[in-house]
């Protein structure tokens, strides 16, 4: 093989092809001799914006901003490659150069050490070909990726979550959230294993959250490639337990998973539950508190109505007392007269007995005898009506009666406070008319009803009236009708003279029981009714409608416990 | 002497005493139950003091004493029951007596039973 010295032929043809290659890349190409430039191609003049004449001739420095990024001038550091480069070293680097009206852009620049030329005259000349390649977009990019990692990052390191990676068996990452949760190093979690065998270190427990997880994770397929979240109890590195939700998804090969702290919300549901425990043994003891005070008012209450019935009977015994006074003090007045009048005619009869003084004395025998005796038959038939009256009261006894013999006898027993208030009453009955039911009760309901009109209808009455009469109904029912003509009673107060404790006259002597036990007596012991018709200044009706056989089954009770005033509350 | 079975004597009657009765003392009753008059004059009956007679005035409630006290101021003493047509009829009558009647030589005599 010889070498050949190419003809003009093929140089010309060689230097097409040169030619061709250069003028057509894509990257821009310098020739420079001397520092200085003396060729280039059209990417070249594209890259620095300026036409070729004007390259020519510049020394590359001139195509660069004043300083380079890491602050050294571009005069000096170009002088140090071009330096190199012309010493026959291949040169490679970033550089930033200047694009007229466009400002800087970076390039991928090498510098090729050429043939040196060795011209006549001038001796040999060092030449190198500058290669510059636009990297500005590329490194743009890169430099968003990188952003875009390092916010990515971010995120998943200050997510106020907790979050770690997982890919296949190891944990990738995890953020400042997870340790801060979790309390575990990362030399600890290397592998899930590690993290089963830290965070449930309860056999049983591990087996069951695991087979949840493994299952989870079998479900995100079809889950839309999320883990289902579910809660599990786990193991910090402090030896606490936490509530712990866990789900997660998967991004791309690996799994991201979450973790939400619910022990608050569980400590706060078992505090809620508590509270409604405590919320609920309050109120049961609340509960039994006022059951305890209703039965208390309801003893309270049969209390004093018992002990307004004893009132009853202890002013009944005054009355007693009183009326018995009268008719045995005369006895009592008569015979001591006597006795002095007998000792006089023992001593008359010694001494000499005149005729007239002893038919004297026989005349106030005979007028004392009568005195005598028609007072003690007063004060007897007092204590027997008295008696029936208070054994009728206080032991409620069931009995065949005559009810004008009832009421006789309860005009008996008022009339101390019917005088003494000066109320006219009078009764009227069919006679004959015979019960059987209990008398006391019956006389303690009429006594109530009559006192109540004493006490109340008459402030302002001339006369007052009270009129008792009584007979049978259609049914053979025994009514008992009292009137009296007094104020009657304002419309406000009637549907209410009935209810226990309603009184107009509190700390006047009134109870409020007297018409509650009137209305309870009648309606349960008796089985019967008890209307009241009223309008003011019209006087009052109450009519009392009673079946002549007093109900089977209201047993004879002790005055006040009766079940009527039980069931008032 | 007497023996049991002896016939019962009488001896002579008293002449009735001759001039003028001296007139009774008098005293004036006041209750409202008829068998108390009844019974106190019976008591009363034949009762002389400082040799003269009683004569008894009757009242059957407070009202009906004042009256008579009205009618005769000399009344010397009063049989006066409380409980008449009040509770405290007869003490009402006390007070009217001593001090709207102005009769404070009325001696009264209290029946409180």
């Amino acid at each position: 093989m010889t070498q050949s010295t190419p003809n003009q032929q093929q140089l010309s043809t060689l230097l097409g092809v040169y030619e061709e290659m250069v003028e057509s890349a894509h990257d821009g190409m310098l020739l420079v001799e001397d520092n200085i430039i003396i060729g280039c191609n059209p990417a070249a003049c594209a890259l620095y914006g300026i036409s070729r004449d004007e390259l020519i001739g510049l020394h590359p420095a001139d195509l660069s901003p004043e300083f380079q990024p890491d602050g050294e001038s571009s005069a000096s550091k170009a002088e140090r490659y071009m330096a190199a480069a012309m010493a026959g070293i291949l040169q490679k680097f970033h550089w930033q150069y200047l694009r007229r009206g466009h400002g800087e852009f970076t390039a991928e620049v090498s510098l090729n050490p050429a043939r040196p030329i060795d011209l006549p005259g001038l001796g040999v000349r060092p030449r190198y070909v500058s290669i510059i390649r636009d990297v500005t977009a590329a490194q743009q990019q890169a430099a968003a990726l990188r952003d875009s990692e390092i916010r990515f990052r971010q995120l998943f390191d200050e997510a106020p979550v907790a979050l770690a990676l997982i890919g296949g068996d190891a944990v990738i990452a995890r953020n400042k959230h997870w340790y801060t949760l979790f309390g575990y190093s990362a030399g600890q979690m290397h592998s899930i294993e590690d993290w089963w065998r830290l965070a449930y270190p309860d056999d049983d427990y591990r087996r069951v959250a695991r087979a949840a997880w493994d299952a989870s994770v079998t479900n995100m397929p079809d889950n839309g490639n999320t883990l289902g979240s579910r809660e599990y109890r786990v193991r910090c590195a402090n030896g606490e337990d936490r509530h712990v939700l866990i789900g997660g998804a998967a991004i791309g090969q690996e799994l991201m998973v979450s973790f939400h702290d619910m022990t608050e919300q569980h400590q706060a549901q078992q505090a809620l539950a508590r509270l409604n425990d405590e919320l609920e043994q309050r109120v049961q003891a609340r509960t039994a508190e006022l059951e305890q005070a209703v039965q208390h008012l309801s003893r309270t209450q049969q209390d004093l109505v018992r002990s307004e019935k004893l009132a009853g009977l202890g002013s009944l015994m005054a009355g007693i007392a009183h009326e018995l006074n009268t008719p045995i003090g005369n006895a009592v007045m008569v015979t001591s007269s006597l006795q002095t009048a007998e000792q006089q005619l023992r001593d008359d009869l010694h001494n000499g007995l005149k005729r007239s003084v002893f038919e004297r004395f026989l005349g106030e025998l005979q007028e004392s005898t009568i005195i005598i005796e028609r007072n003690l038959r007063r004060a007897a038939e007092l204590i027997s009506s008295f008696k029936q009256v208070a054994v009728d009261q206080s032991s409620y006894q069931r009995r065949r009666f005559d009810l004008a013999e009832v009421l006789h006898e309860l005009r008996l027993t008022l009339s101390p406070s019917l005088r003494k208030a000066q109320v006219e009453l009078s009764e009227e009955a069919t006679p004959g008319l015979q019960m059987e039911s209990f008398p006391g009760p019956l006389t303690q309901v009429l006594m109530n009803i009559v006192n109540n009109a004493v006490m109340h209808a008459f402030a302002d009455c001339t006369q007052p009236q009270i009129h008792i009469q009584a007979g049978t109904s259609n049914n053979d029912d025994v009514f008992i009708r009292i009137e009296d003509n007094g104020c009657g009673i304002a419309p406000e107060h009637l549907s209410r003279v009935f209810d226990p404790f309603f009184t107009t006259k509190l700390g006047q002597g009134g109870s409020g029981l007297g018409l509650h036990i009137a209305y309870s007596l009648t309606t349960e012991l008796l089985g019967g009714r008890i209307d009241i018709h009223s309008q003011p200044g019209q006087g009052t009706r109450l009519e009392l409608h009673l079946p002549r056989q007093a109900p089977a089954g209201t047993a004879a009770e002790p005055a006040g416990t009766h079940a009527a005033v039980r069931n008032t509350l | 002497m007497t023996s049991a079975d002896d016939l019962l004597l009488f001896v002579d009657e008293d002449q009735p005493p001759s001039g003028n009765p001296q007139a009774g003392w008098l005293v004036l009753i006041v209750d409202d139950d008829p068998d108390v008059h009844q019974a106190t004059e019976l008591a009363l009956r034949g009762l002389q003091i400082e040799q003269r007679p009683l004569q008894l005035l009757h009242a059957h409630s407070g009202a009906e004493a004042a009256r008579l006290l009205q009618q005769n101021p000399d009344i010397a003493v009063l049989l006066l029951d409380v409980v008449m047509e009040s509770d405290d009829a007869g003490l009402q009558l006390v007070q009217r007596i001593r001090h709207e009647l102005n009769n404070p030589l009325v001696r009264i005599i209290l029946r409180t039973g």
